[in-house]
This record gives structure tokens, C-alpha cells and sequence, in this order.
């Protein structure tokens, strides 16, 4: 759906740092509105913060500075009424294994004050929505990891939230599995519900998002739509080289290329090479050279307009995998 | 507050469908309940004490002092008179050629067979009516405390015999004197035998009471609330490898971001794992009674015992909780506690074999007051009264691991 201009939550100069004074600071002054209606992505590698900072906004983790608003109530005070409007789906499975779907469903859906007719409707409605009706009463334990994944998520949609968080909700799953999963939250965003997803994958953020934020080391360090984010990037383009058994002396041989700014691996694909470079062309027969210096064989090339990965190697000089 | 009997509901659930519940929960007790209790001794009823007697007298007075010994030691299960070499219908038919019987005698009581033997010598009876020294001797195992208590009831039922005895005796002398020449056999044993049932109806008596109970203190009747608490202690504190565990997997952190707070699904975990104990413990406790452990009569009392001995382990697991970092540590943990806990605290052998230090340390554990408390009411009649004590140390002990369970648990 068409985002709206109204935020429906706003962080203010959120920060924490666990096990105080002397441990990790995980989450520094970030500040920032996601507006209701869109479907927001924290964009970032591991270890960036991404967890961190969805647990402060849930009210499972107390911040040490700042706070976060969420539907005009504050989540260091109004901790309760913070949740009656947010659903969480956690990075890891979050659910019973020894219960059936339904089980784990009917459980959840109490504890959000659900009950009788209205539990009984949400749980099928759910269990439609994530395509598990036919295996809702065997124990999770026998699903597949897509499954789980499925009803991870469901859990998180019983009490109609009218805000969703989704915590990588595609890691470690089969091609098919996360497609589903991407339209699915395509899908809630058309009934209107307003999603902070965040992932390390640039491909999801650039499919899905309205904004995105682009976190690192516990920092946001930049913020915007796709077009406005790639522009930063200036004129550089991206070149995508099929470089099968592409070694790591050759990645940073690439990487130090005049006019390069970075090299990385591509995620997914196996054996391409991203190349950032002011003008992708002119790098281009240096790249041959070193890939024919280096014993290997080029098989693809391709120029790309910059994307989102190519905005985090050019604000980091790293790749989202790294 | 619907939030916490939810959580409570659904943690026992799966608790319920955990087959090593019943494997470890109920099979396992239940088995080592009925070995130690066998090992200890049996069932109560096989703890019924026999004596022997050897009557090489086979006179009126020595047929009189069996019946009064039966008479004193059969007001109950606990012992039970074998006259060797005479078919009588006691249910123990041992026979003998009479001058072999002795050593049959002896022979049984090596094997233990028996616990004492009553010697009645030939000569017996007559020297009785003589009014000369008659002597019947007691050989016993010294063994346990139920010989002493048989010698008692012996030299009752010889001072019984003794006193008609010389009742009569005087008494045919008197008639005689006053009424002349009499069959004074006949009327000797006229007097002896009123005298004799007189006994029976005398005004005082004293019935024993406390340290002499009827009730075996081994077998079954230690096997049975020893088992039964230290499994409820494994069980419950293994609660904190529960709750480690869902931190670990997430549910925990998962339970939190809901709109319920906190304290109410913690209390709904901790009823739960309280609801699951405490229901370990009622199976527990009926597999021993149909067993033959005897719990007593006092079934509020029990059940108070219970409740107040799962609420205090309940609480040293969620105290565990926050001691253990990873769950394999807790589980770990909880199998140590509960196999160090419940021999100290008096759950494997009663605690009075203990050295009164070792019996001190004892009751630093929940086990020792719980054990205290069954067998209280076990052995000694306990009521209501008496076992207060014990049940307010058991809330005590839970209140003080509440305390340092909640104060310390980490949310985040
Ligand atoms: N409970 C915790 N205690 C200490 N450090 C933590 C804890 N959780 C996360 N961290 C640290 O905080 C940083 C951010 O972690 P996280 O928010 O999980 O990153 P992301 O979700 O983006 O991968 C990491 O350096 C991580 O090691
Ligand atoms: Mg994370």
C-alpha cells in the first residue's frame, strides 16, 4: 500500500549498550520515524545491531539511552501498550516443537487475550494465510524449515498487530520457501500493515521496502528511498564478473584497480564478483588482465546500475557479507 | 491473570507428552521404590517379628504361660509365637524329633528366621507348683530394637503366670485349712485359671506408646516417601533447565514481547512446573500405598506435606535457574542436587543411623523436613500439630528461594 506521512513509530536517540559500563555498545544514537503504511527494512550485516534494535522497540530489551514511540505510546513507560500494537517474529523459531501448529497458535493467541469464536477464526484464518492447514495438527518438530518459518510468522499475525516486525525472516531457507515468504509480506503491507523487516540480503530490501535504513556497527549511516540512497553513490556503476574458483588474492587484487573502489563476493550466485568502479567500462580490460594473470576463466560480465549493495561498499569499502 | 494458568496449562502440556515423564517421572520411581523397599525389609507385614518357643516341660502351667505370652505378644501384627515341634494351628508348623528340636531352634535363629527363642525347661511346671525358683530363658539376635521390646512382653506374661500361680497356691492352702482336706490340684488350677482371666480385665493398663510403634520403620515405610521426594526433587528442580531452555530457544524472549507482563509469565511457568511436581508426587504416593507403604491417617496432613515440600523444591529450581548459565548445566545441576540432596536430607536410609552432625546438615535440605513430616505421621501418629514445625520450615525454605530466584533472573 501507498505509504502515508503519519509515523507510527519513532526512535529518539535510541542506544544500548549491554552489560554496562564496559560492554558492547550494540545500538548508538539512532534516530529515526518509519511511517505507517510501508514496509520499512533495516538493511545490515551480522552483528550490526539489526536484533538489538527490534527488542528495544518490542520492550524485551530496556535501552540504556533514548527512547522509541510507537503508536504515541513510549516503550520505557507504556511498555504493555507498546505491545498490544506491535506482532514480533524473532530471528530464531521461536515456538514448541512438541506441539502441532495449532497448538503453538491457540497458546500464542491466548497470551494476546484472544479467546472462544474470535481464537478459533484467527487460528484458521492464520493457518490459511501461511498454507499449513493441512499439516496444522502434526507436531512442528516433523515440519520442514520453511514451515516452521511459516508458522513462525503466523504467530505474529493472530492478534492482527498494526505493526509487524520481522527479524530475517529468510535465513536459511530454500529458494521457494522465501518467496513465499516476500509475497507474503507484500501481502500484509496491502491490508495495511505497516512492516519493519530487516535482513542482510540487499536483494529483499531493494524487492520489498519503501525505505530502507542501512545500519552498521549499531549506527544508521544512511537512510532514504532506493533512489535516493543509489544516488549517493554518484556515477559509479556496478560490474558483475563470473568468476568460477575466484580466489581472495584476486578479489583484492580487484578491490585495489585504479577507479575501483571495492570488490566483493555476490551473495546467492556462485562466483560472481561485484565490482565498484567509477566507470565500469574503463576498468573493465584491467579486470581481464588480472583475471587471465590469475589462471582463471572470466565467463559473464555485465555493467549494473548501482544498487544497494553497491551503497554499502561504497559507504564501507566492505560487502553485507563480510 | 488468565496470562499465567495459560502458561501454566501449556507448559504442562508438554511436560505431559514427554515420554521420559513417565519413563523417569513414575516407571523409575516406582521400580526403585519396590527394590529398596524389599531390600529394606519388605512389606510391613512381613516385618512381624517371630518367636520361638521350645516347651520341653509339656505341663498345664507351661500350655498356661504360652497362652499368656500369646496373650501379650499377639495384640498385634508385630510378633508372632511359633511353639516348634507342635502342630497348634499358629501358622508355623516346625517339627522335630523332641531332642533334635534345639538345634532347630538355633538354626532358625541363625537364618533369622526367628528373633528369639523361649526356652520352657522340663521341670518347669512342677517347680512352679513348688513353689520353687522356675526359670525360663530368652535367646535372642540382638538385632534392632524389637527383641528388647519382646523380652518386656516375656517377663509380663511370666509375672502374669507367677502372680496366678502363687495366687492359687495360696489360695488352696487357705481353703484347705479352712474346710479341710481338699483335691487341691483341682483347686489350684481353679484359682489359677480365674486368676489368669482376671487379667484380662484388669482395671490399669498400660498400653505402649511412641518409640514402641507397630509401624515398620524400614521397607516400604522408607523406600516409599524416600523415593517419592527425591524424584519430585530431580523432577522439579530439572524445571530450571526448562526455563534455560527457552531462554536459549527463544520462546522465553518471544513470551516477553507479548502484551502480558512479566511477573505473570513467570508465575505462570513457576505454577506450572509446581502443578507438575506436585502431581508426580500424588501418583508417587499412590503407587506406594498400593505397594503397602503406610502413609497413616492423616491425609490432610500429607497432603499439606506435599504441597509445601514441592512449593520449597519448586523454588530451589527457579533459584537454580539463575546459578546455571547453559541448560545442559542446569539438567546436570539438578541430578547432582537431587543425588547429593536426597541422601543427606535422609530419602535413601532413615537419618537417625546418621551422626548427629551428618543429621544437622541433613536439614539444611527441603528432604529432611519433608521426611521429618511423613514420618511423623507415619510412625508417631503425627496430627496437624505436630507437624507444623516441619511444614513451616518447608515455607520457609520457599520463601527464601523465591527470593533469591527472583531477585537474581535476567530477563533480557
Ligand atoms: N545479549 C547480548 N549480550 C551481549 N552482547 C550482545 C547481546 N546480544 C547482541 N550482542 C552484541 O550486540 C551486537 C549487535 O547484535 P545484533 O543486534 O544481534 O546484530 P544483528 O541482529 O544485526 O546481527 C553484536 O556485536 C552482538 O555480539
Ligand atoms: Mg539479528
Amino acid at each position: 500500500m501507498t505509504p502515508t506521512t503519519t509515523p507510527i513509530i519513532e526512535l529518539r536517540g535510541l542506544g544500548k549498550q549491554f552489560n554496562p559500563p564496559d560492554g558492547v555498545i550494540a545500538v548508538k544514537d539512532v534516530s529515526f520515524s518509519i511511517m505507517q503504511g510501508e514496509i520499512f527494512s533495516l538493511l545490515g550485516p551480522n552483528g550490526a545491531g539489526k536484533t538489538t534494535t527490534i527488542g528495544m522497540i518490542s520492550g524485551l530489551l530496556a535501552p540504556t539511552a533514548g527512547d522509541v514511540i510507537v503508536g504515541g505510546h513510549s516503550v520505557t513507560r507504556e511498555s504493555l501498550a507498546v505491545r498490544r500494537l506491535i506482532g514480533v517474529v524473532p530471528q530464531e523459531l521461536a515456538l514448541y516443537p512438541t506441539l502441532s501448529a495449532r497448538q503453538n497458535l491457540a497458546f500464542f493467541g491466548k497470551m494476546y487475550g484472544l479467546g472462544g469464536r474470535e481464537l478459533k477464526r484467527r487460528i484458521g484464518e492464520v493457518l490459511e494465510f501461511t498454507e499449513l492447514t493441512d499439516r496444522a495438527d502434526d507436531p512442528i518438530e516433523q515440519y520442514s524449515g520453511g514451515m516452521k518459518r511459516r508458522v513462525n510468522i503466523g504467530i505474529g499475525l493472530l492478534h492482527r498487530p498494526q505493526v509487524l516486525f520481522l527479524d530475517e525472516p529468510t535465513v536459511a531457507i530454500d529458494p521457494q520457501s522465501r518467496r513465499n515468504i516476500l509475497d507474503a509480506v507484500k501481502a500484509l503491507n496491502a491490508e495495511g500493515i505497516t512492516v519493519l523487516y530487516t535482513t542482510h540480503y540487499m536483494e529483499e530490501a531493494q524487492e520489498l521496502s519503501h525505505r530502507v535504513g542501512i545500519i552498521d556497527h549499531g549506527q544508521i549511516i544512511a537512510l532514504g528511498t532506493q533512489d535516493e540512497l543509489t544516488r549517493t553513490v554518484g556515477e559509479q556503476d556496478t560490474l558483475a564478473l563470473k568468476v568460477p574458483d575466484a580466489t581472495p588474492e584476486l578479489v583484492s587484487a580487484l578491490g585495489r584497480l585504479p577507479g575501483v573502489s571495492a570488490c566483493v563476493r555476490a551473495d546467492g550466485e556462485d562466483g560472481e564478483l561485484h565490482v565498484l568502479a567509477d566507470e565500469g567500462r574503463r576498468a573493465l580490460p584491467d579486470a581481464i588482465r588480472l583475471i587471465n594473470e590469475a589462471g582463471l576463466s572470466l565467463q559473464a560480465v555485465e555493467v549494473r546500475e548501482p544498487t544497494l549493495e553497491a551503497v554499502f561498499l561504497h559507504l564501507t569499502g566492505r560487502g553485507l557479507r563480510d | 491473570m488468565r496470562a499465567i494458568l495459560t502458561v501454566a496449562r501449556y507448559d504442562l502440556l508438554r511436560s505431559l507428552k514427554q515420554r521420559e515423564t513417565f519413563l523417569f517421572g513414575l516407571l523409575m520411581p516406582g521400580i526403585m521404590m519396590l527394590l529398596l523397599g524389599v531390600a529394606m525389609g519388605g512389606s510391613a507385614n512381613s516385618a512381624t517379628i517371630t518367636v520361638d518357643v521350645l516347651d520341653e516341660d509339656n505341663s498345664a502351667l507351661s500350655g498356661a504361660l504360652i497362652a499368656a505370652l500369646r496373650a501379650e505378644l499377639e495384640v498385634d501384627d508385630s510378633f508372632r509365637l511359633c511353639v516348634l515341634g507342635a502342630d497348634d494351628g499358629d501358622g508355623c508348623a516346625v517339627s522335630a524329633a523332641p531332642d533334635r528340636l534345639e538345634q532347630v531352634a538355633d538354626k532358625r535363629l541363625e537364618d533369622t528366621d526367628s528373633f528369639g527363642t523361649i526356652r520352657i525347661p522340663a521341670g518347669f511346671g512342677d517347680a512352679l507348683r513348688a513353689g520353687e525358683e522356675a526359670t525360663v530363658t530368652y535367646k535372642s539376635s540382638a538385632d534392632l530394637t524389637a527383641p528388647t521390646l519382646a523380652e518386656q512382653k516375656i517377663e509380663a506374661a511370666v509375672s502374669r503366670l507367677s502372680g496366678a500361680v502363687a495366687i492359687a497356691d495360696l489360695t488352696a492352702h487357705a481353703a484347705e485349712s479352712a474346710f479341710g482336706p481338699l483335691d487341691r490340684a483341682a483347686a489350684f488350677e481353679t484359682v489359677r485359671a480365674r486368676v489368669d482371666a482376671a487379667w484380662d480385665e484388669r482395671p490399669v493398663r498400660v498400653r505402649a506408646e511412641g518409640t514402641t510403634s507397630q509401624v515398620s520403620r524400614f521397607g516400604f515405610n522408607q523406600s516409599g516417601p524416600g523415593i517419592a521426594t527425591m524424584f519430585v526433587l530431580i523432577f522439579t528442580l530439572n524445571g530450571a533447565a526448562l526455563l534455560i531452555y527457552e531462554r536459549e530457544t527463544g520462546t522465553l524472549q518471544r513470551l516477553f514481547t507479548l502484551p502480558v507482563p512479566r511477573w505473570q509469565t513467570l508465575a505462570g511457568k513457576i505454577l506450572g512446573q509446581y502443578v507438575y511436581g506436585l502431581s508426580i508426587f500424588a501418583v508417587l504416593v499412590l503407587a506406594g500405598a498400593l505397594m503397602g507403604v503406610q502413609w497413616g491417617d492423616n491425609v490432610a496432613g500429607v497432603v499439606l506435606v506435599m504441597l509445601t515440600y514441592t512449593l520449597a523444591v519448586t523454588a530451589l529450581g527457579v533459584a537454580l535457574a539463575t546459578v546455571a548459565r547453559t541448560s545442559a548445566q542446569a539438567v546436570n545441576l539438578s541430578m547432582l542436587f537431587g543425588m547429593t540432596l536426597a541422601p543427606l536430607g535422609g530419602a535413601w536410609w532413615p537419618l537417625e543411623i546418621v551422626p548427629p552432625f551428618m543429621k544437622a546438615v541433613g536439614h539444611l535440605t527441603p528432604v529432611a523436613w519433608g521426611m521429618d513430616a511423613f514420618q511423623e505421621m507415619m510412625f508417631y501418629g503425627g496430627t496437624l500439630a505436630d507437624i507444623a514445625p516441619m511444614l513451616g520450615v518447608l515455607l520457609g525454605m520457599a520463601a527464601l528461594f523465591f527470593a533469591f530466584g527472583l531477585l537474581r533472573f535476567r530477563y533480557e
